[in-house]
Protein backbone atom coordinates (compact mmCIF):
# COMPACT_ATOMS: atom_id res chain seq x y z
CA UNK A 1 0.00 0.00 0.00
CA UNK A 2 1.24 3.31 -0.81
CA UNK A 3 1.46 6.20 1.54
CA UNK A 4 -1.74 7.60 2.85
CA UNK A 5 -0.44 11.29 3.20
CA UNK A 6 1.96 11.59 0.15
CA UNK A 7 0.99 8.69 -2.04
CA UNK A 8 4.48 8.67 -3.49
CA UNK A 9 6.62 6.09 -0.76
CA UNK A 10 5.72 2.64 0.50
CA UNK A 11 3.09 3.28 3.26
CA UNK A 12 5.11 0.46 5.83
CA UNK A 13 4.37 2.04 9.07
CA UNK A 14 0.93 1.77 10.81
CA UNK A 15 -0.48 4.77 12.65
CA UNK A 16 -3.25 5.17 14.85
CA UNK A 17 -4.59 8.23 15.55
CA UNK A 18 -7.54 8.80 18.14
CA UNK A 19 -9.82 11.40 16.44
CA UNK A 20 -13.45 12.30 17.71
CA UNK A 21 -12.67 9.54 20.69
CA UNK A 22 -12.16 6.98 17.12
CA UNK A 23 -9.30 5.12 16.18
CA UNK A 24 -8.69 6.04 12.44
CA UNK A 25 -5.70 3.82 11.11
CA UNK A 26 -2.74 5.44 8.31
CA UNK A 27 -0.42 3.71 6.83
CA UNK A 28 2.35 6.18 6.46
CA UNK A 29 5.82 6.17 5.03
CA UNK A 30 8.93 6.87 6.99
CA UNK A 31 9.30 10.88 5.22
CA UNK A 32 5.85 11.68 6.64
CA UNK A 33 6.20 10.07 9.84
CA UNK A 34 9.21 12.45 10.27
CA UNK A 35 7.45 15.63 9.06
CA UNK A 36 4.39 14.54 11.56
CA UNK A 37 6.86 15.35 13.85
CA UNK A 38 8.33 12.13 14.53
CA UNK A 39 12.09 12.16 14.57
CA UNK A 40 13.57 9.54 11.92
CA UNK A 41 15.36 6.55 13.16
CA UNK A 42 18.57 7.84 11.96
CA UNK A 43 18.14 11.07 14.60
CA UNK A 44 21.42 10.54 17.00
CA UNK A 45 20.64 12.75 19.98
CA UNK A 46 19.37 11.34 23.11
CA UNK A 47 16.56 12.78 23.00
CA UNK A 48 15.96 11.56 19.00
CA UNK A 49 16.94 8.41 20.47
CA UNK A 50 14.00 8.49 22.86
CA UNK A 51 12.29 9.84 20.07
CA UNK A 52 13.03 7.08 18.15
CA UNK A 53 12.01 4.36 20.98
CA UNK A 54 8.95 5.91 20.68
CA UNK A 55 8.23 5.41 17.64
CA UNK A 56 9.08 2.04 17.36
CA UNK A 57 7.04 1.21 20.19
CA UNK A 58 3.92 3.04 18.51
CA UNK A 59 4.40 1.13 14.95
CA UNK A 60 2.63 -1.34 13.58
CA UNK A 61 3.61 -3.35 10.72
CA UNK A 62 1.12 -2.63 7.63
CA UNK A 63 1.79 -5.84 6.11
CA UNK A 64 1.49 -8.37 8.89
CA UNK A 65 0.00 -6.51 11.75
CA UNK A 66 2.99 -7.07 14.32
CA UNK A 67 4.03 -4.81 16.94
CA UNK A 68 7.48 -4.91 18.48
CA UNK A 69 5.57 -6.05 21.68
CA UNK A 70 4.78 -9.37 19.51
CA UNK A 71 8.26 -9.17 18.24
CA UNK A 72 9.75 -9.25 21.48
CA UNK A 73 7.46 -12.04 22.78
CA UNK A 74 7.96 -14.24 20.12
CA UNK A 75 11.75 -13.88 18.98
CA UNK A 76 10.89 -13.63 15.36
CA UNK A 77 9.72 -11.73 12.67
CA UNK A 78 5.93 -11.50 10.82
CA UNK A 79 7.16 -10.63 7.41
CA UNK A 80 10.19 -8.87 5.18
CA UNK A 81 8.16 -5.75 6.17
CA UNK A 82 8.75 -5.94 9.78
CA UNK A 83 12.45 -5.27 8.95
CA UNK A 84 12.06 -1.76 7.75
CA UNK A 85 9.41 -1.33 10.36
CA UNK A 86 11.35 -1.96 12.95
CA UNK A 87 14.55 -1.67 11.38
CA UNK A 88 16.68 0.86 14.35
CA UNK A 89 15.22 -1.61 16.64
CA UNK A 90 16.98 -5.04 14.46
CA UNK A 91 20.25 -3.35 14.11
CA UNK A 92 20.68 -3.00 17.84
CA UNK A 93 19.37 -7.14 17.78
CA UNK A 94 21.92 -7.85 15.14
CA UNK A 95 24.63 -6.03 16.65
CA UNK A 96 24.13 -7.70 20.14
CA UNK A 97 23.57 -11.70 17.66
CA UNK A 98 26.26 -10.77 14.88
CA UNK A 99 28.44 -8.03 15.79
CA UNK A 100 28.19 -4.75 13.98
CA UNK A 101 28.48 -6.78 10.69
CA UNK A 102 26.71 -6.32 7.39
CA UNK A 103 25.32 -8.85 4.56
CA UNK A 104 28.40 -10.50 2.28
CA UNK A 105 27.63 -13.01 0.26
CA UNK A 106 25.33 -14.32 -2.38
CA UNK A 107 23.15 -11.88 -3.37
CA UNK A 108 19.56 -13.17 -5.36
CA UNK A 109 19.01 -13.01 -9.14
CA UNK A 110 16.05 -11.45 -10.09
CA UNK A 111 15.43 -12.30 -13.66
CA UNK A 112 16.34 -15.41 -16.08
CA UNK A 113 19.22 -13.56 -17.90
CA UNK A 114 21.31 -13.30 -14.81
CA UNK A 115 20.74 -16.63 -14.32
CA UNK A 116 21.96 -17.47 -17.32
CA UNK A 117 25.07 -15.39 -17.10
CA UNK A 118 25.92 -16.79 -13.52
CA UNK A 119 25.77 -20.68 -14.96
CA UNK A 120 27.84 -19.93 -17.89
CA UNK A 121 30.45 -18.36 -15.72
CA UNK A 122 30.25 -21.74 -13.47
CA UNK A 123 30.73 -23.95 -16.65
CA UNK A 124 34.06 -21.53 -17.80
CA UNK A 125 35.12 -21.93 -14.27
CA UNK A 126 34.58 -25.72 -14.61
CA UNK A 127 36.42 -25.41 -17.98
CA UNK A 128 39.58 -23.48 -16.44
CA UNK A 129 39.99 -25.91 -13.30
CA UNK A 130 40.79 -28.25 -16.03
CA UNK A 131 42.72 -26.22 -18.38
CA UNK A 132 45.01 -25.57 -15.26
CA UNK A 133 45.36 -29.11 -14.25
CA UNK A 134 46.48 -29.92 -18.07
CA UNK A 135 48.76 -27.01 -17.53
CA UNK A 136 47.27 -25.46 -20.42
CA UNK A 137 47.89 -21.65 -19.67
CA UNK A 138 47.20 -19.97 -22.87
CA UNK A 139 43.74 -21.39 -23.02
CA UNK A 140 43.17 -20.84 -18.73
CA UNK A 141 44.43 -16.96 -20.21
CA UNK A 142 41.52 -16.84 -22.47
CA UNK A 143 38.32 -18.66 -19.91
CA UNK A 144 39.96 -15.90 -17.42
CA UNK A 145 39.19 -13.37 -19.57
CA UNK A 146 36.24 -14.69 -20.63
CA UNK A 147 34.79 -15.08 -16.95
CA UNK A 148 36.08 -11.26 -16.60
CA UNK A 149 33.36 -10.26 -19.31
CA UNK A 150 30.73 -12.31 -17.71
CA UNK A 151 31.13 -11.15 -14.53
CA UNK A 152 30.93 -7.14 -16.01
CA UNK A 153 28.15 -8.33 -17.89
CA UNK A 154 26.29 -9.34 -14.79
CA UNK A 155 27.13 -6.41 -13.22
CA UNK A 156 25.46 -4.01 -16.68
CA UNK A 157 22.00 -5.87 -15.74
CA UNK A 158 21.92 -4.92 -12.02
CA UNK A 159 21.25 -1.20 -13.07
CA UNK B 1 -0.69 -40.75 -4.81
CA UNK B 2 1.85 -39.54 -1.67
CA UNK B 3 1.84 -43.10 -0.04
CA UNK B 4 2.78 -44.53 -3.14
CA UNK B 5 5.75 -42.64 -3.24
CA UNK B 6 6.75 -43.00 0.36
CA UNK B 7 6.51 -46.46 -0.49
CA UNK B 8 9.10 -45.84 -3.27
CA UNK B 9 11.04 -44.36 -0.78
CA UNK B 10 11.33 -46.99 1.82
CA UNK B 11 12.54 -49.48 -0.91
CA UNK B 12 15.56 -47.30 -1.84
CA UNK B 13 18.06 -45.57 0.75
CA UNK B 14 19.07 -42.33 0.23
CA UNK B 15 22.08 -41.91 -2.38
CA UNK B 16 23.97 -40.45 0.22
CA UNK B 17 23.87 -43.58 2.96
CA UNK B 18 26.46 -44.86 0.26
CA UNK B 19 29.51 -43.81 1.47
CA UNK B 20 32.30 -42.99 -1.56
CA UNK B 21 33.06 -39.02 0.06
CA UNK B 22 36.37 -38.24 1.61
CA UNK B 23 37.18 -39.24 5.41
CA UNK B 24 33.60 -41.20 5.05
CA UNK B 25 34.72 -43.81 8.03
CA UNK B 26 34.33 -40.68 10.12
CA UNK B 27 31.85 -38.19 8.55
CA UNK B 28 28.29 -39.80 8.04
CA UNK B 29 26.94 -36.95 6.20
CA UNK B 30 27.49 -33.41 5.41
CA UNK B 31 24.39 -31.07 4.65
CA UNK B 32 23.73 -27.31 4.01
CA UNK B 33 20.56 -24.97 4.34
CA UNK B 34 19.33 -22.28 3.00
CA UNK B 35 16.28 -19.95 4.78
CA UNK B 36 14.68 -18.04 1.89
CA UNK B 37 11.70 -15.96 1.84
CA UNK B 38 9.21 -14.84 -0.81
CA UNK B 39 8.31 -10.69 -1.38
CA UNK B 40 4.74 -10.04 -0.61
CA UNK B 41 4.44 -13.09 1.32
CA UNK B 42 4.16 -12.69 5.29
CA UNK B 43 6.14 -15.08 6.99
CA UNK B 44 4.78 -18.30 8.02
CA UNK B 45 4.35 -17.33 11.92
CA UNK B 46 1.98 -14.52 10.85
CA UNK B 47 0.00 -15.79 7.81
CA UNK B 48 -3.59 -18.16 7.51
CA UNK B 49 -3.75 -21.67 6.81
CA UNK B 50 -5.30 -20.36 3.02
CA UNK B 51 -2.71 -17.74 2.36
CA UNK B 52 0.10 -20.76 3.02
CA UNK B 53 -1.90 -23.18 0.73
CA UNK B 54 -1.66 -20.20 -2.03
CA UNK B 55 2.10 -19.72 -1.63
CA UNK B 56 2.46 -23.67 -1.89
CA UNK B 57 1.37 -23.40 -4.91
CA UNK B 58 2.70 -21.01 -6.67
CA UNK B 59 5.94 -22.27 -5.11
CA UNK B 60 5.32 -25.54 -6.16
CA UNK B 61 4.94 -24.67 -9.99
CA UNK B 62 8.16 -22.88 -9.91
CA UNK B 63 10.05 -25.22 -8.56
CA UNK B 64 8.56 -28.32 -10.27
CA UNK B 65 9.05 -26.44 -13.22
CA UNK B 66 13.62 -26.63 -12.50
CA UNK B 67 15.41 -29.49 -14.28
CA UNK B 68 16.17 -31.91 -10.99
CA UNK B 69 12.22 -32.21 -9.59
CA UNK B 70 10.97 -32.65 -13.12
CA UNK B 71 10.46 -36.50 -11.84
CA UNK B 72 10.95 -35.56 -7.88
CA UNK B 73 8.73 -35.85 -4.97
CA UNK B 74 6.09 -33.84 -4.00
CA UNK B 75 4.57 -34.31 -0.99
CA UNK B 76 1.94 -32.52 1.19
CA UNK B 77 1.58 -32.87 4.87
CA UNK B 78 -2.10 -33.03 4.66
CA UNK B 79 -1.82 -36.35 2.49
CA UNK B 80 0.26 -37.91 4.67
CA UNK B 81 0.21 -40.64 7.91
CA UNK B 82 1.70 -39.61 11.29
CA UNK B 83 4.10 -42.77 10.60
CA UNK B 84 5.02 -41.30 7.53
CA UNK B 85 5.87 -38.19 8.58
CA UNK B 86 7.63 -39.45 11.17
CA UNK B 87 9.61 -41.84 8.08
CA UNK B 88 10.68 -38.44 6.22
CA UNK B 89 11.77 -36.48 9.50
CA UNK B 90 13.90 -40.51 10.42
CA UNK B 91 15.39 -39.45 6.63
CA UNK B 92 16.00 -35.76 7.39
CA UNK B 93 14.52 -34.80 4.94
CA UNK B 94 11.89 -32.65 7.00
CA UNK B 95 11.79 -31.57 10.00
CA UNK B 96 9.76 -32.19 13.01
CA UNK B 97 8.35 -28.61 12.90
CA UNK B 98 7.39 -28.78 9.04
CA UNK B 99 5.15 -32.27 10.04
CA UNK B 100 3.29 -31.28 12.88
CA UNK B 101 2.81 -27.58 12.83
CA UNK B 102 0.73 -26.92 10.29
CA UNK B 103 -1.25 -28.98 7.08
CA UNK B 104 -0.15 -26.43 4.66
CA UNK B 105 3.65 -27.71 4.53
CA UNK B 106 4.99 -29.70 2.07
CA UNK B 107 8.09 -30.73 0.54
CA UNK B 108 9.79 -31.41 -2.85
CA UNK B 109 12.68 -34.02 -2.84
CA UNK B 110 14.59 -34.86 -6.00
CA UNK B 111 14.32 -38.21 -6.71
CA UNK B 112 18.19 -39.42 -5.14
CA UNK B 113 17.22 -37.43 -2.14
CA UNK B 114 20.25 -35.28 -2.78
CA UNK B 115 17.70 -31.83 -2.02
CA UNK B 116 14.87 -31.38 -0.24
CA UNK B 117 13.04 -28.50 -0.28
CA UNK B 118 10.69 -27.76 2.57
CA UNK B 119 7.83 -25.30 2.06
CA UNK B 120 6.00 -23.25 4.39
CA UNK B 121 8.24 -24.25 7.51
CA UNK B 122 9.56 -21.09 9.59
CA UNK B 123 10.64 -19.63 6.23
CA UNK B 124 8.58 -20.29 3.39
CA UNK B 125 11.50 -22.37 2.02
CA UNK B 126 14.37 -24.37 3.38
CA UNK B 127 16.11 -25.50 1.32
CA UNK B 128 18.61 -28.38 2.06
CA UNK B 129 21.41 -30.31 0.55
CA UNK B 130 23.17 -33.79 1.74
CA UNK B 131 26.17 -36.09 1.29
CA UNK B 132 27.79 -38.81 2.57
CA UNK B 133 31.62 -37.61 3.58
CA UNK B 134 33.19 -34.59 4.24
CA UNK B 135 31.68 -32.25 0.78
CA UNK B 136 30.73 -29.35 1.94
CA UNK B 137 31.82 -27.31 -0.98
CA UNK B 138 30.43 -30.27 -3.64
CA UNK B 139 27.23 -29.90 -1.66
CA UNK B 140 27.13 -26.06 -2.03
CA UNK B 141 27.84 -26.17 -5.41
CA UNK B 142 24.41 -28.37 -6.54
CA UNK B 143 22.52 -26.36 -3.95
CA UNK B 144 23.44 -22.79 -4.91
CA UNK B 145 22.51 -23.85 -8.52
CA UNK B 146 19.13 -25.05 -6.87
CA UNK B 147 19.13 -21.73 -4.99
CA UNK B 148 19.42 -19.36 -8.64
CA UNK B 149 17.07 -21.37 -10.10
CA UNK B 150 14.30 -20.77 -7.26
CA UNK B 151 15.43 -17.02 -7.15
CA UNK B 152 15.42 -16.10 -10.46
CA UNK B 153 11.32 -17.57 -10.73
CA UNK B 154 10.17 -16.61 -7.17
CA UNK B 155 11.54 -13.35 -6.12
CA UNK B 156 13.55 -13.40 -2.77
CA UNK B 157 13.30 -10.99 0.40
CA UNK B 158 16.56 -9.53 0.69
CA UNK B 159 17.95 -6.48 2.10
CA UNK B 160 21.37 -4.92 1.44
CA UNK B 161 22.44 -5.09 5.14
CA UNK B 162 20.44 -7.98 6.37
CA UNK B 163 20.99 -10.16 3.11
CA UNK B 164 18.26 -12.76 2.68
CA UNK B 165 15.34 -12.20 5.51
CA UNK B 166 14.25 -14.46 7.81
CA UNK B 167 11.61 -14.95 10.18
CA UNK B 168 14.17 -15.60 13.32
CA UNK B 169 17.02 -12.85 13.84
CA UNK B 170 19.86 -16.23 13.83
CA UNK B 171 19.25 -17.04 10.47
CA UNK B 172 19.62 -13.43 8.36
CA UNK B 173 22.45 -13.11 6.46
CA UNK B 174 23.07 -15.45 4.28
CA UNK B 175 20.71 -17.70 5.82
CA UNK B 176 22.60 -20.52 5.64
CA UNK B 177 23.78 -23.61 7.92
CA UNK B 178 26.54 -25.83 7.23
CA UNK B 179 26.35 -28.87 9.04
CA UNK B 180 28.57 -32.20 9.47
CA UNK B 181 27.39 -35.37 11.18
CA UNK B 182 30.74 -37.13 12.46
CA UNK B 183 31.30 -40.27 14.81
CA UNK B 184 34.18 -39.98 17.36
CA UNK B 185 34.15 -43.13 19.25
CA UNK B 186 37.69 -43.32 20.24
CA UNK B 187 37.52 -39.16 21.34
CA UNK B 188 35.16 -40.32 23.48
CA UNK B 189 36.90 -43.40 24.98
CA UNK B 190 39.82 -41.27 25.67
CA UNK B 191 37.66 -38.44 27.39
CA UNK B 192 39.12 -35.83 24.49
CA UNK B 193 35.89 -35.15 23.47
CA UNK B 194 34.68 -32.67 26.63
CA UNK B 195 37.18 -30.55 25.51
CA UNK B 196 37.00 -29.98 22.70
CA UNK B 197 33.41 -29.29 22.85
CA UNK B 198 34.28 -26.88 24.71
CA UNK B 199 36.54 -25.42 22.38
CA UNK B 200 34.07 -25.83 19.76
CA UNK B 201 31.84 -23.49 21.56
CA UNK B 202 34.08 -20.79 21.71
CA UNK B 203 34.38 -20.46 17.91
CA UNK B 204 30.81 -20.60 17.87
CA UNK B 205 29.94 -24.03 16.21
CA UNK B 206 26.79 -25.40 17.50
CA UNK B 207 27.13 -29.21 19.02
CA UNK B 208 23.88 -31.54 18.83
CA UNK B 209 22.93 -35.13 18.50
CA UNK B 210 22.09 -37.57 15.96
CA UNK B 211 18.75 -36.19 15.55
CA UNK B 212 19.52 -32.97 15.59
CA UNK B 213 18.06 -30.09 17.81
CA UNK B 214 17.38 -31.00 20.92
CA UNK B 215 18.62 -34.66 21.19
CA UNK B 216 21.01 -36.10 23.37
CA UNK B 217 24.55 -37.62 21.99
CA UNK B 218 23.93 -41.30 21.13
CA UNK B 219 25.97 -44.09 19.27
CA UNK B 220 29.38 -41.23 19.73
CA UNK B 221 27.47 -39.27 16.60
CA UNK B 222 27.59 -35.49 16.96
CA UNK B 223 26.40 -32.83 14.64
CA UNK B 224 28.51 -30.00 14.50
CA UNK B 225 26.76 -26.86 12.52
CA UNK B 226 28.21 -23.08 11.91
CA UNK B 227 26.02 -20.44 13.70
CA UNK B 228 26.98 -17.20 12.60
CA UNK B 229 25.12 -16.09 9.03
CA UNK B 230 25.92 -12.32 8.90
CA UNK B 231 29.13 -10.78 7.87
CA UNK B 232 30.72 -13.94 6.24
CA UNK B 233 30.25 -15.11 2.92
CA UNK B 234 28.81 -18.45 2.48
CA UNK B 235 32.38 -20.15 1.10
CA UNK B 236 33.62 -18.79 3.97
CA UNK B 237 31.66 -19.82 6.51
CA UNK B 238 31.87 -23.21 4.52
CA UNK B 239 35.63 -23.60 4.54
CA UNK B 240 35.56 -22.49 8.58
CA UNK B 241 33.24 -25.86 9.30
CA UNK B 242 35.25 -27.73 6.40
CA UNK B 243 38.74 -26.82 8.19
CA UNK B 244 37.13 -27.32 11.51
CA UNK B 245 35.51 -31.26 10.69
CA UNK B 246 39.15 -32.09 9.24
CA UNK B 247 41.12 -31.11 12.62
CA UNK B 248 38.47 -33.26 14.39
CA UNK B 249 38.76 -36.20 11.97
CA UNK B 250 42.18 -35.61 12.25
CA UNK B 251 42.13 -36.18 16.31
CA UNK B 252 39.46 -38.72 16.09
CA UNK B 253 42.02 -41.09 14.22
CA UNK B 254 45.03 -40.32 16.62
CA UNK B 255 43.13 -41.29 19.20
CA UNK B 256 42.03 -44.25 17.25
CA UNK B 257 45.91 -45.21 16.93
CA UNK B 258 46.58 -44.23 20.84
CA UNK B 259 43.66 -46.98 21.86
CA UNK B 260 45.21 -49.62 19.53
CA UNK B 261 48.56 -49.09 20.82
CA UNK B 262 47.53 -48.81 24.58
CA UNK B 263 44.59 -51.27 24.76
CA UNK B 264 44.47 -52.94 21.92
CA UNK B 265 43.07 -56.98 23.19
CA UNK B 266 40.49 -54.35 24.76
CA UNK B 267 39.14 -52.61 22.20
CA UNK B 268 38.92 -55.74 20.03
CA UNK B 269 36.71 -57.09 22.67
CA UNK B 270 34.83 -54.88 22.72
CA UNK B 271 34.19 -54.60 19.36
CA UNK B 272 33.97 -58.31 18.95
CA UNK B 273 31.16 -58.31 21.40
CA UNK B 274 28.89 -55.82 19.93
CA UNK B 275 29.15 -58.25 16.76
CA UNK B 276 28.16 -60.76 17.98
CA UNK B 277 25.15 -59.22 20.11
CA UNK B 278 24.50 -57.90 17.06
CA UNK B 279 24.46 -61.16 14.93
CA UNK B 280 22.54 -62.91 17.91
CA UNK B 281 20.23 -60.81 19.77
CA UNK B 282 16.38 -61.39 19.32
CA UNK B 283 15.29 -58.26 20.61
CA UNK B 284 17.15 -54.83 20.34
CA UNK B 285 15.91 -51.47 21.41
CA UNK B 286 17.26 -48.47 19.22
CA UNK B 287 19.60 -47.23 21.76
CA UNK B 288 20.89 -50.74 22.20
CA UNK B 289 20.85 -51.22 18.23
CA UNK B 290 22.49 -47.39 17.71
CA UNK B 291 25.24 -48.09 20.28
CA UNK B 292 26.11 -51.88 18.85
CA UNK B 293 26.63 -50.15 15.35
CA UNK B 294 28.48 -47.68 16.71
CA UNK B 295 31.43 -50.10 17.98
CA UNK B 296 30.72 -51.96 14.69
CA UNK B 297 31.25 -48.74 12.59
CA UNK B 298 34.54 -48.29 14.44
CA UNK B 299 35.44 -51.60 14.18
CA UNK B 300 35.18 -51.55 10.23
CA UNK B 301 37.13 -48.12 10.61
CA UNK B 302 39.92 -49.95 12.43
CA UNK B 303 40.07 -52.73 10.00
CA UNK B 304 39.09 -54.94 12.80
CA UNK B 305 36.06 -56.27 10.59
CA UNK B 306 36.18 -57.12 7.53
CA UNK B 307 32.97 -58.14 6.43
CA UNK B 308 31.19 -55.77 7.10
CA UNK B 309 30.85 -52.67 4.88
CA UNK B 310 30.21 -49.35 5.92
CA UNK B 311 27.55 -48.68 3.47
CA UNK B 312 25.70 -51.59 5.48
CA UNK B 313 26.26 -49.57 8.34
CA UNK B 314 25.24 -46.48 7.12
CA UNK B 315 21.93 -48.15 5.81
CA UNK B 316 21.52 -49.80 9.29
CA UNK B 317 21.61 -46.56 11.02
CA UNK B 318 18.88 -44.89 8.74
CA UNK B 319 16.68 -48.18 8.92
CA UNK B 320 16.24 -49.21 12.51
CA UNK B 321 14.13 -46.37 13.10
CA UNK B 322 10.69 -46.85 14.61
CA UNK B 323 8.68 -45.43 10.81
CA UNK B 324 11.46 -47.02 8.78
CA UNK B 325 11.07 -50.52 10.51
CA UNK B 326 7.04 -50.25 10.54
CA UNK B 327 6.98 -48.91 6.65
CA UNK B 328 9.86 -51.79 5.50
CA UNK B 329 7.23 -54.58 7.20
CA UNK B 330 4.35 -52.77 6.40
CA UNK B 331 2.76 -52.56 9.93
CA UNK B 332 2.07 -50.99 12.92
CA UNK B 333 3.69 -52.19 15.62
CA UNK B 334 4.18 -51.73 19.49
CA UNK B 335 7.45 -51.41 21.59
CA UNK B 336 8.32 -55.01 21.76
CA UNK B 337 7.32 -55.90 17.75
CA UNK B 338 9.39 -53.15 17.15
CA UNK B 339 12.41 -54.28 18.87
CA UNK B 340 11.66 -57.91 17.64
CA UNK B 341 11.42 -56.56 14.03
CA UNK B 342 14.53 -54.46 14.64
CA UNK B 343 16.95 -57.53 16.11
CA UNK B 344 15.38 -59.48 12.58
CA UNK B 345 16.32 -56.32 10.22
CA UNK B 346 19.83 -55.89 11.78
CA UNK B 347 20.10 -59.46 10.92
CA UNK B 348 19.32 -59.20 7.38
CA UNK B 349 21.51 -56.83 6.56
CA UNK B 350 24.50 -58.20 8.18
CA UNK B 351 24.09 -61.17 6.28
CA UNK B 352 24.73 -59.79 2.85
CA UNK B 353 28.12 -59.78 0.97
CA UNK B 354 29.71 -56.96 2.67
CA UNK B 355 29.61 -54.97 -0.86
CA UNK B 356 26.33 -54.47 0.23
CA UNK B 357 25.17 -55.27 -2.94
CA UNK B 358 21.63 -55.25 -1.91
CA UNK B 359 19.67 -52.10 -3.30
CA UNK B 360 16.20 -53.61 -1.88
ZN1 LIG C 1 4.54 9.53 2.76
ZN1 LIG D 1 5.56 -7.41 9.43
Amino acid sequence: MMCEICGAEEGQIKYTKVINGEKVEFFICRNCAKEKGFQTPDAVSAEGRREEEKIQRDAVCAMCGWKLTDVEKKGKFGCANCYEVFRPYIRNLLNKLHGKAKHKGKVPILDEKKLLIRKRIREVKEELDVAIKKEQYQLAAKLRDRIETLSLKMEESDE
Amino acid sequence: MNSEIIKKMVRKPSAWVDPKGPFAEIVFSSRIRFARNIQGHKFSISSTENEKKILFDELTEDITAIELFKDGYVLRMEDLSSIEKEFLVERHLVSFDLCFESDMGGAIIDKNERVSIMINEEDHLRIQGFADGLQMFEVFDFLNLVDDEIGARASYSYDKDFGYLTACPTNIGTGMRASALVHLPALVITREIEKIIRKLKTKRVLVRGLYGEGTDIKGNFFQLSSSASLGKSEENIISIVTEIVKEIVEKERNARETLMKNAQMQIEDKIWRAYGLFKYARLLTSDEAINLSSALRLGVGLGVIRDVALKQLNKLLVYIQPAHLQLVYERKMDNYERDRMRARFVKEILSLDSKGSNDG
